[in-house]
Protein backbone atom coordinates (compact mmCIF):
# COMPACT_ATOMS: atom_id res chain seq x y z
CA UNK A 1 0.00 0.00 0.00
CA UNK A 2 1.44 3.36 -0.96
CA UNK A 3 1.41 6.18 1.57
CA UNK A 4 -0.85 8.23 -0.71
CA UNK A 5 -3.67 5.84 0.11
CA UNK A 6 -3.39 6.55 3.84
CA UNK A 7 -5.89 9.37 3.83
CA UNK A 8 -7.67 10.84 6.88
CA UNK A 9 -10.81 8.98 5.73
CA UNK A 10 -8.95 5.68 5.85
CA UNK A 11 -7.63 6.46 9.33
CA UNK A 12 -11.15 7.27 10.54
CA UNK A 13 -12.42 4.09 8.91
CA UNK A 14 -9.70 2.11 10.72
CA UNK A 15 -10.67 3.74 14.01
CA UNK A 16 -14.32 2.87 13.42
CA UNK A 17 -13.50 -0.79 12.73
CA UNK A 18 -11.21 -0.93 15.76
CA UNK A 19 -13.83 0.50 18.14
CA UNK A 20 -16.61 -1.63 16.68
CA UNK A 21 -14.59 -4.83 17.10
CA UNK A 22 -13.52 -3.87 20.62
CA UNK A 23 -17.08 -3.00 21.67
CA UNK A 24 -18.43 -6.21 20.12
CA UNK A 25 -15.97 -8.26 22.18
CA UNK A 26 -15.84 -6.15 25.35
CA UNK A 27 -19.49 -5.25 25.95
CA UNK A 28 -20.48 -8.88 26.67
CA UNK A 29 -17.55 -9.06 29.11
CA UNK A 30 -18.70 -5.89 30.88
CA UNK A 31 -22.24 -7.31 31.06
CA UNK A 32 -20.94 -10.56 32.55
CA UNK A 33 -21.72 -12.68 29.49
CA UNK A 34 -18.05 -13.24 28.87
CA UNK A 35 -15.07 -13.84 31.18
CA UNK A 36 -14.05 -10.51 32.84
CA UNK A 37 -10.43 -11.12 31.86
CA UNK A 38 -11.17 -10.21 28.26
CA UNK A 39 -7.93 -11.15 26.51
CA UNK A 40 -9.53 -10.98 23.07
CA UNK A 41 -10.52 -7.36 23.70
CA UNK A 42 -6.99 -6.54 24.82
CA UNK A 43 -5.56 -8.28 21.76
CA UNK A 44 -7.82 -6.23 19.46
CA UNK A 45 -6.80 -3.08 21.29
CA UNK A 46 -3.08 -3.93 21.06
CA UNK A 47 -3.24 -4.85 17.39
CA UNK A 48 -5.23 -1.84 16.16
CA UNK A 49 -3.56 0.83 18.29
CA UNK A 50 -0.19 -0.67 17.33
CA UNK A 51 -1.20 -0.36 13.69
CA UNK A 52 -2.35 3.25 14.16
CA UNK A 53 0.89 4.22 15.90
CA UNK A 54 3.03 2.44 13.29
CA UNK A 55 1.21 4.36 10.53
CA UNK A 56 1.74 7.60 12.46
CA UNK A 57 5.47 6.89 12.86
CA UNK A 58 5.90 6.13 9.15
CA UNK A 59 3.97 9.22 8.01
CA UNK A 60 5.85 11.44 10.48
CA UNK A 61 9.17 10.28 9.00
CA UNK A 62 7.98 11.12 5.48
CA UNK A 63 6.75 14.55 6.62
CA UNK A 64 10.12 15.16 8.33
CA UNK A 65 11.75 14.46 4.96
CA UNK A 66 9.40 16.99 3.37
CA UNK A 67 10.80 19.58 5.82
CA UNK A 68 14.44 18.87 5.01
CA UNK A 69 15.15 22.60 4.59
CA UNK A 70 13.28 23.71 7.72
CA UNK A 71 15.46 22.29 10.51
CA UNK A 72 13.11 22.86 13.47
CA UNK A 73 10.12 21.32 11.73
CA UNK A 74 12.20 18.36 10.65
CA UNK A 75 13.20 17.86 14.31
CA UNK A 76 9.55 18.23 15.34
CA UNK A 77 8.29 15.53 12.96
CA UNK A 78 11.19 13.22 13.83
CA UNK A 79 10.27 13.65 17.48
CA UNK A 80 6.61 12.81 16.72
CA UNK A 81 7.79 9.70 14.88
CA UNK A 82 9.88 8.67 17.92
CA UNK A 83 6.87 9.32 20.16
CA UNK A 84 4.66 7.10 18.02
CA UNK A 85 7.33 4.36 17.82
CA UNK A 86 7.87 4.32 21.58
CA UNK A 87 4.12 4.32 22.12
CA UNK A 88 3.93 1.01 20.21
CA UNK A 89 6.47 -0.39 22.66
CA UNK A 90 4.42 1.05 25.52
CA UNK A 91 1.24 -0.61 24.22
CA UNK A 92 3.02 -3.97 24.17
CA UNK A 93 4.52 -3.39 27.62
CA UNK A 94 1.24 -2.44 29.30
CA UNK A 95 -1.00 -4.99 27.61
CA UNK A 96 -2.29 -7.97 29.67
CA UNK A 97 -1.65 -9.97 26.49
CA UNK A 98 2.06 -9.80 27.38
CA UNK A 99 1.30 -11.20 30.84
CA UNK A 100 -0.74 -13.99 29.28
CA UNK A 101 2.23 -14.91 27.09
CA UNK A 102 4.82 -14.49 29.87
CA UNK A 103 3.33 -15.33 33.32
CA UNK A 104 6.40 -14.00 35.21
CA UNK A 105 5.57 -10.55 33.85
CA UNK A 106 3.92 -9.15 36.99
CA UNK A 107 1.86 -5.95 37.18
CA UNK A 108 4.76 -4.16 38.95
CA UNK A 109 7.18 -5.22 36.26
CA UNK A 110 4.62 -4.15 33.69
CA UNK A 111 4.42 -0.70 35.31
CA UNK A 112 8.19 -0.37 35.19
CA UNK A 113 8.47 -1.22 31.50
CA UNK A 114 5.44 0.88 30.72
CA UNK A 115 7.01 3.98 32.25
CA UNK A 116 10.39 3.20 30.75
CA UNK A 117 8.60 3.71 27.42
CA UNK A 118 6.31 6.57 28.50
CA UNK A 119 9.06 8.93 29.74
CA UNK A 120 11.12 9.03 26.51
CA UNK A 121 7.88 9.07 24.50
CA UNK A 122 6.62 12.10 26.42
CA UNK A 123 10.04 13.74 26.13
CA UNK A 124 9.95 13.21 22.36
CA UNK A 125 6.44 14.69 22.22
CA UNK A 126 7.64 17.66 24.28
CA UNK A 127 10.60 18.22 21.95
CA UNK A 128 8.27 17.95 18.94
CA UNK A 129 5.73 20.46 20.22
CA UNK A 130 8.40 22.98 21.34
CA UNK A 131 10.32 22.64 18.04
CA UNK A 132 7.11 23.18 16.06
CA UNK A 133 6.12 26.26 18.08
CA UNK A 134 9.63 27.65 17.69
CA UNK A 135 9.67 27.04 13.92
CA UNK A 136 6.36 28.81 13.31
CA UNK A 137 7.21 31.64 15.70
CA UNK A 138 10.63 32.16 14.09
CA UNK A 139 9.14 32.60 10.62
CA UNK A 140 7.76 35.94 11.86
CA UNK A 141 4.22 35.86 10.47
CA UNK A 142 2.68 37.48 13.52
CA UNK A 143 1.86 34.42 15.63
CA UNK A 144 1.45 35.77 19.16
CA UNK A 145 0.58 34.26 22.51
CA UNK A 146 -2.27 36.03 24.27
CA UNK A 147 -2.71 36.64 27.99
CA UNK A 148 -5.52 34.10 28.29
CA UNK A 149 -3.16 31.45 26.86
CA UNK A 150 -0.75 32.05 29.73
CA UNK A 151 -3.69 31.68 32.15
CA UNK A 152 -4.71 28.40 30.52
CA UNK A 153 -1.13 27.14 30.60
CA UNK A 154 -0.90 28.00 34.30
CA UNK A 155 -4.16 26.15 35.00
CA UNK A 156 -2.95 23.03 33.17
CA UNK A 157 0.38 23.11 35.01
CA UNK A 158 -1.39 23.61 38.36
CA UNK A 159 -3.84 20.75 37.81
CA UNK A 160 -1.15 18.28 36.80
CA UNK A 161 1.12 19.44 39.64
CA UNK A 162 -1.76 18.81 42.03
CA UNK A 163 -2.04 15.34 40.60
CA UNK A 164 1.62 14.73 41.45
CA UNK A 165 1.17 16.01 45.03
CA UNK A 166 -1.77 13.69 45.59
CA UNK A 167 -0.09 10.92 43.65
CA UNK A 168 -1.57 8.12 45.73
CA UNK A 169 -4.15 7.94 42.95
CA UNK A 170 -1.43 7.16 40.43
CA UNK A 171 -0.84 3.56 39.41
CA UNK A 172 2.83 3.41 40.39
CA UNK A 173 2.52 5.30 43.69
CA UNK A 174 2.93 2.08 45.64
CA UNK A 175 5.23 0.24 43.24
CA UNK A 176 8.04 -1.82 44.81
CA UNK A 177 10.33 -0.38 42.12
CA UNK A 178 11.41 3.05 43.29
CA UNK A 179 12.42 3.96 39.75
CA UNK A 180 8.82 3.36 38.61
CA UNK A 181 7.55 6.03 40.99
CA UNK A 182 10.13 8.53 39.77
CA UNK A 183 9.53 7.66 36.14
CA UNK A 184 5.79 8.17 36.51
CA UNK A 185 6.39 11.61 38.04
CA UNK A 186 8.90 12.57 35.33
CA UNK A 187 6.44 11.40 32.69
CA UNK A 188 3.72 13.53 34.28
CA UNK A 189 5.95 16.61 34.38
CA UNK A 190 6.70 16.14 30.67
CA UNK A 191 3.00 15.67 29.95
CA UNK A 192 2.12 18.81 31.92
CA UNK A 193 4.64 20.85 29.95
CA UNK A 194 3.48 19.31 26.66
CA UNK A 195 -0.13 20.18 27.46
CA UNK A 196 0.79 23.71 28.44
CA UNK A 197 2.91 24.30 25.33
CA UNK A 198 0.27 22.76 23.07
CA UNK A 199 -1.95 25.72 23.99
CA UNK A 200 0.50 27.80 21.91
CA UNK A 201 -0.04 25.43 18.97
CA UNK A 202 -3.79 25.90 19.34
CA UNK A 203 -3.37 29.70 19.37
CA UNK A 204 -1.24 29.52 16.20
CA UNK A 205 -3.89 27.35 14.55
CA UNK A 206 -6.53 29.95 15.38
CA UNK A 207 -4.37 32.78 14.05
CA UNK A 208 -3.82 30.98 10.74
CA UNK A 209 -7.40 31.53 9.62
CA UNK A 210 -8.19 28.00 8.47
CA UNK A 211 -6.23 25.73 6.16
CA UNK A 212 -5.03 22.15 6.40
CA UNK A 213 -2.08 22.98 8.66
CA UNK A 214 -4.34 24.56 11.27
CA UNK A 215 -6.31 21.31 11.43
CA UNK A 216 -3.07 19.37 11.98
CA UNK A 217 -2.04 21.70 14.82
CA UNK A 218 -5.48 21.39 16.42
CA UNK A 219 -5.30 17.60 16.32
CA UNK A 220 -1.82 17.64 17.91
CA UNK A 221 -3.13 20.00 20.61
CA UNK A 222 -6.13 17.74 21.19
CA UNK A 223 -3.81 14.71 21.44
CA UNK A 224 -1.64 16.41 24.08
CA UNK A 225 -4.54 17.75 26.12
CA UNK A 226 -6.62 14.57 25.93
CA UNK A 227 -3.70 12.56 27.31
CA UNK A 228 -3.51 14.84 30.34
CA UNK A 229 -7.25 14.74 30.84
CA UNK A 230 -7.32 10.93 30.66
CA UNK A 231 -4.41 10.61 33.13
CA UNK A 232 -6.28 12.98 35.43
CA UNK A 233 -9.59 11.12 35.11
CA UNK A 234 -7.80 7.78 35.55
CA UNK A 235 -6.17 9.02 38.78
CA UNK A 236 -9.61 9.95 40.12
CA UNK A 237 -10.54 6.27 39.74
CA UNK A 238 -14.00 6.61 38.20
CA UNK A 239 -16.55 3.98 39.19
CA UNK A 240 -19.23 2.33 37.08
CA UNK A 241 -19.26 0.34 33.87
CA UNK A 242 -20.10 3.30 31.65
CA UNK A 243 -17.23 5.39 33.07
CA UNK A 244 -14.86 2.48 32.63
CA UNK A 245 -15.97 1.87 29.03
CA UNK A 246 -15.80 5.60 28.27
CA UNK A 247 -12.29 5.91 29.68
CA UNK A 248 -11.02 2.81 27.84
CA UNK A 249 -12.61 3.96 24.58
CA UNK A 250 -11.05 7.42 24.98
CA UNK A 251 -7.58 5.90 25.48
CA UNK A 252 -8.05 3.92 22.28
CA UNK A 253 -9.29 6.93 20.29
CA UNK A 254 -6.30 8.88 21.60
CA UNK A 255 -3.82 6.48 19.97
CA UNK A 256 -5.31 7.23 16.53
CA UNK A 257 -4.93 11.00 16.81
CA UNK A 258 -1.22 11.19 15.80
CA UNK A 259 -2.00 9.08 12.71
CA UNK A 260 -4.95 11.32 11.87
CA UNK A 261 -2.86 14.51 12.28
CA UNK A 262 -0.02 13.06 10.21
CA UNK A 263 -2.41 11.86 7.50
CA UNK A 264 -3.90 15.36 7.14
CA UNK A 265 -0.39 16.83 6.88
CA UNK A 266 0.65 14.15 4.38
CA UNK A 267 -2.50 14.79 2.34
CA UNK A 268 -1.50 18.46 2.14
CA UNK A 269 1.78 17.46 0.49
CA UNK A 270 0.04 14.94 -1.75
CA UNK A 271 -2.43 17.56 -2.99
CA UNK A 272 0.37 20.09 -3.57
CA UNK A 273 2.23 17.46 -5.61
CA UNK A 274 -0.89 16.73 -7.64
CA UNK A 275 -1.42 20.45 -8.34
CA UNK A 276 2.21 20.67 -9.43
CA UNK A 277 1.65 17.82 -11.86
CA UNK A 278 -1.40 19.59 -13.25
CA UNK A 279 0.72 22.70 -13.77
CA UNK A 280 3.41 20.73 -15.49
CA UNK A 281 1.00 18.78 -17.72
CA UNK A 282 3.63 16.09 -17.77
CA UNK A 283 5.23 13.37 -15.67
CA UNK A 284 6.27 14.41 -12.14
CA UNK A 285 9.64 16.02 -11.83
CA UNK A 286 11.42 14.11 -9.03
CA UNK A 287 13.62 17.08 -8.16
CA UNK A 288 10.53 19.21 -7.62
CA UNK A 289 8.86 16.92 -5.12
CA UNK A 290 10.84 16.24 -2.00
CA UNK A 291 8.59 13.49 -0.70
CA UNK A 292 7.86 11.36 -3.78
CA UNK A 293 6.31 8.71 -1.50
CA UNK A 294 3.35 11.08 -1.14
CA UNK A 295 2.97 11.84 -4.80
CA UNK A 296 1.36 8.73 -6.24
CA UNK A 297 -0.25 8.85 -9.65
CA UNK A 298 -2.26 11.83 -10.86
CA UNK A 299 -6.03 11.41 -11.03
CA UNK B 1 23.17 66.26 -57.12
CA UNK B 2 21.81 68.27 -60.01
CA UNK B 3 23.52 71.39 -61.39
CA UNK B 4 25.35 71.97 -58.09
CA UNK B 5 22.23 71.52 -55.90
CA UNK B 6 21.66 68.49 -53.63
CA UNK B 7 18.28 66.66 -53.35
CA UNK B 8 18.06 67.92 -49.77
CA UNK B 9 18.43 71.51 -50.98
CA UNK B 10 15.68 71.02 -53.59
CA UNK B 11 13.30 69.55 -50.96
CA UNK B 12 14.04 72.35 -48.52
CA UNK B 13 13.39 74.89 -51.28
CA UNK B 14 9.99 73.34 -52.03
CA UNK B 15 9.12 73.37 -48.33
CA UNK B 16 10.25 77.01 -48.08
CA UNK B 17 12.86 76.17 -45.49
CA UNK B 18 15.96 77.69 -47.13
CA UNK B 19 17.59 80.99 -46.18
CA UNK B 20 16.90 83.96 -48.48
CA UNK B 21 20.44 83.77 -49.87
CA UNK B 22 20.14 80.07 -50.79
CA UNK B 23 16.64 80.62 -52.18
CA UNK B 24 17.91 83.44 -54.42
CA UNK B 25 20.76 81.26 -55.69
CA UNK B 26 18.34 78.46 -56.79
CA UNK B 27 15.84 80.88 -58.37
CA UNK B 28 18.64 82.68 -60.27
CA UNK B 29 19.75 79.32 -61.65
CA UNK B 30 16.22 78.30 -62.70
CA UNK B 31 15.83 81.50 -64.77
CA UNK B 32 18.51 80.20 -67.11
CA UNK B 33 17.97 76.41 -66.75
CA UNK B 34 14.89 74.98 -68.43
CA UNK B 35 15.33 71.43 -67.10
CA UNK B 36 15.60 72.63 -63.49
CA UNK B 37 12.51 74.83 -63.92
CA UNK B 38 10.61 71.84 -65.34
CA UNK B 39 11.73 69.63 -62.43
CA UNK B 40 10.70 72.30 -59.93
CA UNK B 41 7.29 72.61 -61.60
CA UNK B 42 6.60 68.87 -61.44
CA UNK B 43 7.76 68.52 -57.83
CA UNK B 44 5.69 71.52 -56.79
CA UNK B 45 2.59 70.06 -58.42
CA UNK B 46 3.13 66.66 -56.72
CA UNK B 47 3.61 68.27 -53.31
CA UNK B 48 0.41 70.30 -53.69
CA UNK B 49 -1.53 67.16 -54.70
CA UNK B 50 -0.18 65.27 -51.66
CA UNK B 51 -1.18 68.10 -49.30
CA UNK B 52 -4.69 68.20 -50.77
CA UNK B 53 -5.12 64.41 -50.57
CA UNK B 54 -3.85 64.36 -46.95
CA UNK B 55 -6.33 67.05 -45.93
CA UNK B 56 -9.20 65.12 -47.56
CA UNK B 57 -8.25 61.90 -45.74
CA UNK B 58 -7.94 63.70 -42.38
CA UNK B 59 -11.36 65.25 -42.90
CA UNK B 60 -13.02 61.92 -43.75
CA UNK B 61 -11.41 60.20 -40.70
CA UNK B 62 -12.50 62.73 -38.09
CA UNK B 63 -13.12 60.40 -34.98
CA UNK B 64 -16.29 60.73 -32.97
CA UNK B 65 -16.33 61.29 -29.19
CA UNK B 66 -17.15 57.64 -28.68
CA UNK B 67 -14.30 56.48 -30.89
CA UNK B 68 -11.92 58.72 -28.99
CA UNK B 69 -13.13 57.27 -25.65
CA UNK B 70 -12.71 53.75 -26.96
CA UNK B 71 -9.20 54.49 -28.17
CA UNK B 72 -8.35 56.13 -24.84
CA UNK B 73 -9.66 53.12 -22.91
CA UNK B 74 -7.61 50.79 -25.07
CA UNK B 75 -4.45 52.80 -24.42
CA UNK B 76 -5.15 52.86 -20.67
CA UNK B 77 -5.74 49.11 -20.62
CA UNK B 78 -2.42 48.59 -22.32
CA UNK B 79 -0.75 50.77 -19.71
CA UNK B 80 -2.56 49.06 -16.81
CA UNK B 81 -2.06 45.46 -18.03
CA UNK B 82 1.17 44.70 -16.09
CA UNK B 83 -0.33 45.96 -12.80
CA UNK B 84 -3.43 43.80 -13.26
CA UNK B 85 -1.29 40.83 -14.16
CA UNK B 86 0.71 41.29 -10.93
CA UNK B 87 -2.49 41.55 -8.87
CA UNK B 88 -3.91 38.40 -10.46
CA UNK B 89 -0.70 36.55 -9.69
CA UNK B 90 -0.68 37.78 -6.09
CA UNK B 91 -4.29 36.65 -5.70
CA UNK B 92 -3.41 33.24 -7.08
CA UNK B 93 -0.44 32.89 -4.70
CA UNK B 94 -2.64 33.84 -1.77
CA UNK B 95 -5.26 31.27 -2.77
CA UNK B 96 -2.65 28.51 -3.16
CA UNK B 97 -1.09 29.25 0.24
CA UNK B 98 -4.42 29.78 2.02
CA UNK B 99 -5.53 26.26 1.13
CA UNK B 100 -2.50 24.90 2.96
CA UNK B 101 -1.81 27.27 5.84
CA UNK B 102 -4.87 29.50 6.15
CA UNK B 103 -6.05 32.83 4.77
CA UNK B 104 -4.48 34.98 7.45
CA UNK B 105 -1.11 33.27 7.22
CA UNK B 106 -1.16 33.55 3.43
CA UNK B 107 -1.92 37.27 3.54
CA UNK B 108 0.76 37.79 6.20
CA UNK B 109 3.29 35.78 4.20
CA UNK B 110 2.71 37.92 1.09
CA UNK B 111 3.11 41.13 3.10
CA UNK B 112 6.21 39.80 4.85
CA UNK B 113 7.82 38.64 1.59
CA UNK B 114 7.19 42.02 -0.03
CA UNK B 115 8.57 43.89 2.98
CA UNK B 116 11.81 41.95 2.79
CA UNK B 117 12.18 42.50 -0.97
CA UNK B 118 13.26 45.62 -2.90
CA UNK B 119 9.55 46.45 -3.33
CA UNK B 120 9.31 47.17 0.44
CA UNK B 121 5.51 46.76 0.37
CA UNK B 122 2.96 44.57 -1.41
CA UNK B 123 1.46 47.55 -3.27
CA UNK B 124 4.83 48.31 -4.84
CA UNK B 125 5.54 44.81 -6.16
CA UNK B 126 6.04 44.98 -9.92
CA UNK B 127 7.45 42.70 -12.60
CA UNK B 128 10.84 44.36 -12.04
CA UNK B 129 11.09 43.36 -8.35
CA UNK B 130 8.98 40.20 -8.66
CA UNK B 131 11.82 37.66 -8.47
CA UNK B 132 13.24 38.67 -5.06
CA UNK B 133 9.66 38.90 -3.74
CA UNK B 134 8.89 35.39 -4.99
CA UNK B 135 12.15 34.06 -3.54
CA UNK B 136 11.20 35.48 -0.11
CA UNK B 137 7.73 34.00 -0.34
CA UNK B 138 9.13 30.59 -1.28
CA UNK B 139 11.41 30.67 1.79
CA UNK B 140 8.39 31.33 4.01
CA UNK B 141 6.39 28.62 2.23
CA UNK B 142 9.18 26.08 2.87
CA UNK B 143 8.43 26.42 6.59
CA UNK B 144 4.66 26.79 6.41
CA UNK B 145 3.84 24.39 3.55
CA UNK B 146 6.88 22.11 3.22
CA UNK B 147 9.09 21.63 0.16
CA UNK B 148 6.37 20.44 -2.22
CA UNK B 149 4.01 23.20 -1.12
CA UNK B 150 6.77 25.78 -1.53
CA UNK B 151 7.53 24.46 -5.00
CA UNK B 152 3.86 24.81 -5.89
CA UNK B 153 3.88 28.40 -4.65
CA UNK B 154 6.99 29.15 -6.71
CA UNK B 155 5.51 27.57 -9.85
CA UNK B 156 2.32 29.57 -9.47
CA UNK B 157 4.36 32.74 -9.10
CA UNK B 158 6.53 32.27 -12.16
CA UNK B 159 5.74 34.35 -15.25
Amino acid sequence: MTLTRITPKLILFGLAIHLSLWLAVSLPAYMGLWPRQNLLGWAIRLMWTGLALAIAARLCLVIAKEHRNAKWLQIAWWAFAVNAGLSVFRMIAESPVSTAIWPAYTSQLRGLWQHLAIVPANLALLIGVIAMCHAYHKVGLGFEIERRDFVLMAIIAAVLSGLMIFREGLTEANSPYEVSRYLQNIGLVCLAIVSAVSVVLHRMAMQMGGGRLALVLRLLTFYSLLRSVLVLVGALRPVGIMASIGLTLSWQVLQWLPALAASYRAEMTFEAGRDLQRLDHQAPNPSAVFAPELLGTPK
Amino acid sequence: MMHGFTDQEWESYLEGQLTTEEQDRIEAHMLGCWSCWDRYDQMNLTTDQLHEAGAAVRHSLQPSERQLQFAFRHVMQQLRAPAEQIQQRLDRLETVMAKMCGTRTAAQALQHAAKGSPAQSLELVTSDNWEPFLANLTSLAIVMCGETGAHLVRRNGQF
